[in-house]
């Protein structure tokens, strides 16, 4: 009872909150296409790559610009070496260009073949949640509640007994919407629901819960898995989720767990600070959502030092 | 709002920023009346922790009054008018790690849980003013503080105690306490402690108190010896010997400590050869911590002993003997302080008059000059212990 007021309450504030994660997915693939970052968020993408054996997801992407770019990397690399080739004596001239461009011709062929893929992307995530399995199961169930705890959702709503409307946040304002119905439901133990077909984005998820060792609460296994067939709105979901499926749904998961354990999902969003370095406000500044408000904790009209 | 704020390696600045307001339902919003500077907000002012970011409020050692509660917290809990000492580390109280009373691991309270999974595997919980990696939490070296999970962390405190008498239930005094606890104490044990810090102070008279019979104190500050002197310790100055770990198991009949308490973490001083390498690792950013301490604490420990750590280390460290750490079959406890464990008895014995906290306190100051203090406290000047900031009153320069 005291849970569901508090959801309720959260609501408001959590919609302001997934819109700025949806802006800021946008923004890093952005920043990230033209090298900049601010230091935390390369941080983050430093520890992601450093450390991938802390993810405890799979992530698989068959389509991905870090691909593609490693390989068009490739490509000028062989025809660099290639280049440097001419430059030499006769013998090394030609073993030079030999190897240069064998090594674009490489490049070139993967280049081809990683731009011309349908995107597929999916993740699994587990965690256990301190509570009772009919609680957990009751929330997850109705699927109004994703997007107090699914950031890059902006609502679901739930048409009847097993059809939803599916309203996600996409790039540059635009807003992706699929239904859904759900393919299996076993009271306690599993959901499964998937994307009705002909919608623009193909997904499908699972959740299933058990009882967790040494009386912890309840195991949940969560497999999410969203497919685009090309073109359009999909393509640009998959933009969205395709970042890292894996690290968005582990952040789902965790909220997930904060929620029904405390009530609410643990926040920093809207507190105050001191003047940020320029990067900083220059991400706080760009507003995409909504073009020329101000994020909260802004404190430019108060960067005024005491003496 | 003043607040202090990091704004960069040995630059901190009192600035002038928007009060804080309710973000969650379990929050409160906290007028301070008293907050501190700790010795571990010495490793930001010197840039050695990792995911701070310039402007970013810091400060964890606060109390104040209840101005504001969320809807989600009761009134029998907190209210408004209440006086509370917050503690450093937030806990949800809901958490498996919550009901163990493992408070300082809460699983809920930190946002910024992908950076510490990153980087340790789990995520500690959240921390006031420290890193984005604890929780990116403004901090309380402020005039307000947001305080979350508010029906959790903070104490209430009856009338008739001083600011004074109760601060350091934030963060030192339990940290002192849970250093000594982590030593495993029986009754007629030695204790060597490495730090004469506030928290060292603490960790000296609670060592007594779970009945050490002596206490040996190293330090190099001959001000915070006398301090420790004073707390019934017997004192060595580490610089006026070449072999601390001998000097320490000729005092012990060659047995060494029962226990040793490295209560100096990350940044170490020394003389000796090892401590200048790990000062030049430091310095090339090729390490966070210099280790000296632990180094010697194993070194120096009786066969089979314990050491406990409150000091705070930063991230990936070697040169560490751990050959010597196996063969002696040595006991290692540490961990950020499970403060709701701590609090609430530790307050009946400022109640009860046993221990006075007060005593550690050199420096009561108003909250503008607490840049000029953070670098006082760094550099040891002016006989410098512990710094109290007092967020309402004016310098008498500005």
């Amino acid at each position: 009872m005291q849970i569901g007021l508090r959801c309720g309450k959260a609501g408001v504030s959590e919609r302001k909150r997934m819109r700025q994660n949806a802006q800021r997915n946008t923004m890093d693939k952005l920043f990230y296409s033209a090298g900049i970052h601010t230091s935390l968020r390369k941080r983050k993408d430093d520890l992601m790559t450093r450390y991938p054996s802390t993810r405890i997801t799979s992530y698989d992407q068959e389509s991905s610009g870090t691909d593609a770019s490693a390989r068009i990397l490739t490509l000028l690399a062989g025809a660099g070496v290639a280049a440097f080739g001419l430059t030499r004596k006769s013998a090394t001239r030609i073993a030079m260009m030999a190897t240069g461009a064998t090594i674009a011709a490489f490049g070139a062929f993967d280049a081809g073949e990683a731009t011309s893929n349908t995107a597929c992307s999916s993740a699994e995530s587990s965690i256990i949640v301190n509570v009772p399995r009919e609680r957990a199961y009751a929330y997850w169930r109705d699927f109004a509640n994703f997007p107090n705890f699914m950031h890059h959702l902006k609502s679901v709503q739930v048409t009847d007994g097993r059809h939803s409307r599916w309203t996600a946040y996409g790039p540059m304002a635009k807003e992706i919407e699929w239904d859904a119905e759900i393919t299996e439901e076993r009271e306690n133990e599993r959901i499964a629901w998937r994307s009705i077909e002909g919608s623009d984005v193909e997904m499908e998820g699972s959740v299933e819960f058990t009882e967790a060792t040494g009386r912890r609460g309840t195991l949940i296994k969560i497999e999410m898995r969203y497919s685009s067939p090309g073109g359009g709105a999909g393509q640009i979901a998959m933009k969205l989720f395709g970042k890292d499926p894996s690290f968005l749904i582990r952040q789902d998961i965790r909220r997930f767990k904060a929620l029904l354990e405390t009530g609410e999902v643990p926040t920093t969003e809207g507190q105050s600070h001191g003047p940020r370095s320029a990067v900083s406000n220059v991400f706080q500044a760009i507003n995409l959502d909504e073009p020329g408000k101000k994020g909260p904790g802004r404190t430019n009209a108060a960067r005024r030092r005491v003496s | 709002m003043k607040a202090v704020c990091w704004m960069g390696k040995e630059k901190m600045s009192v600035e002038d920023v928007p009060d804080p307001k309710i973000l969650n339902p379990r929050d409160a919003i906290v007028r301070i009346t008293s907050t501190c500077i700790c010795g571990s907000d010495l490793h930001l002012y010197n840039g050695f922790m990792p995911t701070m970011e310039q402007g970013d409020i810091v400060g964890h050692e606060f109390m104040g009054e209840v101005v504001e509660v969320g809807s989600g917290i009761s009134a029998e809990k907190l209210k408004v008018g209440d006086r509370v000492v917050v503690p450093f580390t937030i806990a949800c109280g809901n958490c498996f790690f919550c009901h163990e009373e493992l408070w300082s691991l809460c699983d809920n309270s930190n946002p910024n849980f992908w950076i510490a999974e990153g980087m340790m595997g789990n995520s500690p919980s959240g921390l006031f003013g420290y890193t984005h990696m604890m929780g990116g939490y403004a901090g309380g070296q402020a005039q307000f503080a947001r305080v979350p999970f508010a029906d959790v962390g903070p104490l209430k405190f009856p009338e008739g105690l001083s600011d004074e008498q109760v601060v350091f239930l934030s963060d030192i005094f339990p940290t002192g306490y849970m250093g000594a606890e982590n030593c495993n104490i029986r009754p007629g044990d030695t204790v060597a402690i490495w730090g004469c810090g506030p928290v060292g102070l603490f960790a000296i008279k609670s060592a007594f108190i779970l009945g050490a019979e002596r206490v040996i104190a190293i330090d190099r500050f001959p001000y915070r010896l006398q301090k420790a002197q004073e707390a019934g310790a017997e004192v060595v100055n580490y610089e006026e010997t070449d072999d601390l770990v001998q000097l320490l198991k000729d005092m012990t009949g060659n047995m060494g400590p029962d226990s040793c308490m490295d209560a100096v973490g990350m940044e170490a001083a020394g003389h000796t050869l090892p401590f200048m390498v790990d000062r030049v690792k430091q310095l090339m950013r090729m390490s966070f911590d210099r280790p000296n301490v632990f180094r010697q604490c194993i070194m120096a420990c009786r066969k089979g002993g314990t050491i406990s750590m409150p000091g705070v280390y930063g991230g990936l460290v070697d040169k560490i003997p751990l050959g010597q750490f196996m063969n002696k079959g040595l006991t290692l406890k540490t961990g950020q302080t499970h403060m709701m464990r701590y609090m609430k008895p530790l307050l009946e014995l400022v109640q009860q008059r046993k221990i006075d906290p007060s005593f550690v306190i050199s420096h009561r100051v108003p909250i503008d000059q607490a840049p000029e203090m953070y670098k006082t406290f760094r550099d040891k000047q002016d006989e410098c212990t512990k710094v109290v900031l007092d967020p309402w009153a004016t310098s008498k320069a500005a």
